[in-house]
């Protein structure tokens, strides 16, 4: 901190020489007030010639300069309003503090965690909005049935077994895996029964009510069932058409290319029909699974 | 939740609760308020419900001049809570002084100022009393930590600092060094005690009883702790006690520096303690930088003289030493956010 005196400020005392100028008005050395105020003879030198070190800070260097200037019995304020001239703002600024815990470290690290935490979840809230994006936005698009049925007095379900949605849905084109549930019932009847069907049908998920044309080179394979059963019938393109446990009195037409392969857990109690013409049924032992495929073959 | 939103609309303050004034320091406002601890309760009858009459300056004129129904109370004593309920008040009507905005309930962080002698008990009733004031969190700090900080001594550097807060309760020595104390005392010795002694001698010497504020008067502007050539002299008025009518009468700062020659000497004793009690090296960098004053003790005149003589060491006065500890408390305060609380003191 030292300061050399700029010639216009010449006209101005500096602190040290108001300073200087009292002790020797007053006739004392130098040692005798380094020894009244208990500071080293070096500090008093300085002091006089406003040169400090740096290691001296400016609170100290002001308490000294106001204790000598009280000595001497002049105005500190005097004193201490020279000395602000001369160094500026440095002679007020204290130094910078600063700090010993490792609070600041920690919570740094802390802080690189959550972010990764924050990171994770961004992500996965990303995914999540994208899976739902794209199966509403499909699923949206291929053409309710409900219009071209709207007259038809069957409710038509669409039996599909657990595919993937996006997949089903993304066949635009009429294709042999949507065939329909057409219970041949009285208009009157099929109103009330069709929440018993959808019921029944627990086992399978019916997802949308559609109906495509049915192609010209399918076959429909009906079924009626004298007690409950479990079918499983899968047509020529290997795609399942029916699935599950179909209750007594329940009627089944499903549409697909032949030859199905179907299975039946209780053969004896099911009556099938391949475009109208009975399939015979009679090889099948009563309680016992049979696997066959429509048209029967040799 | 909803506290965090009003701190939004709140300073975080620095308080330095002293006995004699309390002082709110907010960052970038520097120090906003400064009024003495004294708040005027008014009872209109025994058993009666209590209602603040004044606080502060207001409070502080009414002191020992007040009619039946109101009482002038100083809720503070020996830098500690003395009554609770009182102080919560105070600090109550202080934060909300201090903030301009009327529409919230301000809900600041608040850094309160504790003597360093003081008890877990006496530190939590501090705490309580913020927290009951609406503060959103309170952090306590060592009084001569804050001051020291407030005057300017490099606390987080590996040299001792050694400072000397005399208040209106306390005397706190201490001597700082890489931002934790090393060394400190608190001694029950302020501004209070002296003007104690000058109506003491004054009654012994003079037969006349003064008021605390007449004695304050005295201190200010004669008071003295070192002989000096020059002379100050003072009018007086107070009531005699054999005659029992107010006369006046002259006193001289000599006759005042008599009458503290006990509380000065408790005081140079615990800087004596301090002294012999610090490790060599810190003792080395004090006895080559010196001691600091702060508080309101330090503007007694020539007690850095008297120090200078019985220790012989260096001894330099804080600039503004009122405000020290409350300018402190707000740096430290200021350093939460940035660093660790390491400069703070724990129950």
């Amino acid at each position: 901190m030292t300061t050399d005196k700029t010639p216009t400020e010449t006209t101005e005392h500096s602190a040290g020489e108001l300073l200087k100028a009292a002790r020797e008005h007053r006739q004392w050395s130098q040692k005798e007030v380094a020894s009244q105020l208990n500071l080293r003879l070096s500090l008093i030198e300085n002091m006089e010639t406003d040169q400090y070190e740096e290691s001296v800070l400016p609170t100290f260097i002001r308490g000294y300069l106001r204790s000598y200037a009280r000595l001497l019995k002049i105005s500190e304020q005097q004193v201490l309003a020279a000395y602000e001239r001369h160094h500026g703002n440095q002679a007020i600024e204290p130094r910078a503090m600063h700090s010993f815990s490792n609070r600041t470290e920690k919570e740094a690290t802390e802080s690189r965690f959550m972010l990764l935490t924050y990171l994770v979840g961004a992500v996965l809230l990303g995914l999540l909005l994208l899976w739902w994006w794209q199966t509403h936005w499909l699923i949206g698009e291929p053409p309710v049935a409900e219009s071209e049925n709207a007259g038809v007095p069957h409710e038509i379900v669409n039996s599909v077994e657990p595919e993937p949605l996006t997949m089903l849905a993304a066949d635009s084109q009429p294709d042999p895996e949507m065939h329909t549930v057409l219970p041949e019932l009285p208009t009157s009847l099929a109103e009330q029964t069709a929440p018993t069907i959808f019921e029944n049908e627990s086992t399978q998920s019916s997802v949308a009510l559609l109906a495509d044309p049915p192609i010209a080179s399918s076959q429909q394979l009906s079924m009626r069932f004298a007690d409950d059963c479990w079918i499983d019938v899968v047509d020529a393109d290997g795609s399942r058409v029916a699935f599950g446990t179909k209750r007594a009195g329940y009627q089944l037409q499903v549409q697909g290319r032949a030859p199905f392969t179907v299975t039946l857990g209780n053969p004896s109690v099911v009556e099938i029909e391949l475009d109208t013409e009975p399939v015979d049924m009679s090889g099948f032992r009563s309680g016992r699974v049979a696997k066959f495929s429509v048209p029967l073959q040799d | 939740m909803f506290n965090k939103l009003r701190g939004i609309f709140s300073n975080d303050l620095s308080i330095d609760l002293g006995t004699a004034n309390t002082l709110i320091y907010v960052k970038d406002q520097g120090i906003v308020l400064n009024e003495p601890s004294v708040v005027a309760i008014r009872q209109e009858r025994a058993g009666g419900p209590k209602s603040v009459a004044a606080v502060g300056h207001a409070a502080k004129r009414m002191l020992g001049r007040t009619p039946g129904n109101i009482k002038a109370i100083r809720p503070m004593k020996d830098g500690v809570i003395a009554d609770f309920y009182v102080t919560e008040k105070m600090l109550q009507h202080f934060i909300k002084q201090a903030h301009s905005n009327s529409f919230l309930r301000p809900s600041p962080r608040v850094l309160v100022c504790v003597p360093c002698g003081s008890t877990q008990v006496e530190r939590r009733a501090i705490r309580e009393s913020a927290q009951g004031a609406g503060a959103r969190e309170v952090y306590l700090i060592d009084e001569p930590m804050a001051a020291a900080i407030g005057a300017g001594m490099p606390v987080s550097e590996a040299t001792g600092s050694m400072v000397v807060d005399i208040g209106g309760g306390t005397t706190e020595v201490a001597i700082i060094s890489l931002n934790g104390v090393v060394y400190s005392s608190s001694v029950r010795i302020g501004g209070d005690k002296f003007d104690d002694a000058i109506i003491n001698y004054i009654r012994r010497n003079y037969g006349i009883l003064i008021g605390e504020a007449t004695a304050e008067r005295i201190k200010t502007e004669i008071g003295s702790a070192y002989p000096s050539d020059d002379v100050l002299e003072i009018e007086v008025r107070g009531r005699n006690l054999a005659e029992g009518v107010p006369r006046s009468f002259t006193m001289t700062s000599n006759e005042i520096l008599e009458a503290l020659q006990e509380p000065l000497a408790g005081i140079v004793s615990s800087v004596m303690v301090a002294l012999e009690q610090s490790p060599p090296e810190l003792a080395s960098d004090i006895s080559e930088r010196g001691m600091v004053l702060t508080g309101g003790g330090a503007l007694l005149r020539d007690l850095d003289r008297l120090l200078m003589e019985e220790t012989g060491i260096p001894v330099v006065v804080a600039d503004e030493p009122l405000t020290c500890v409350a300018r402190g408390g707000g740096k430290a305060l200021e350093m939460i956010d940035m660093h660790g609380g390491d400069v703070f003191s724990y129950e």
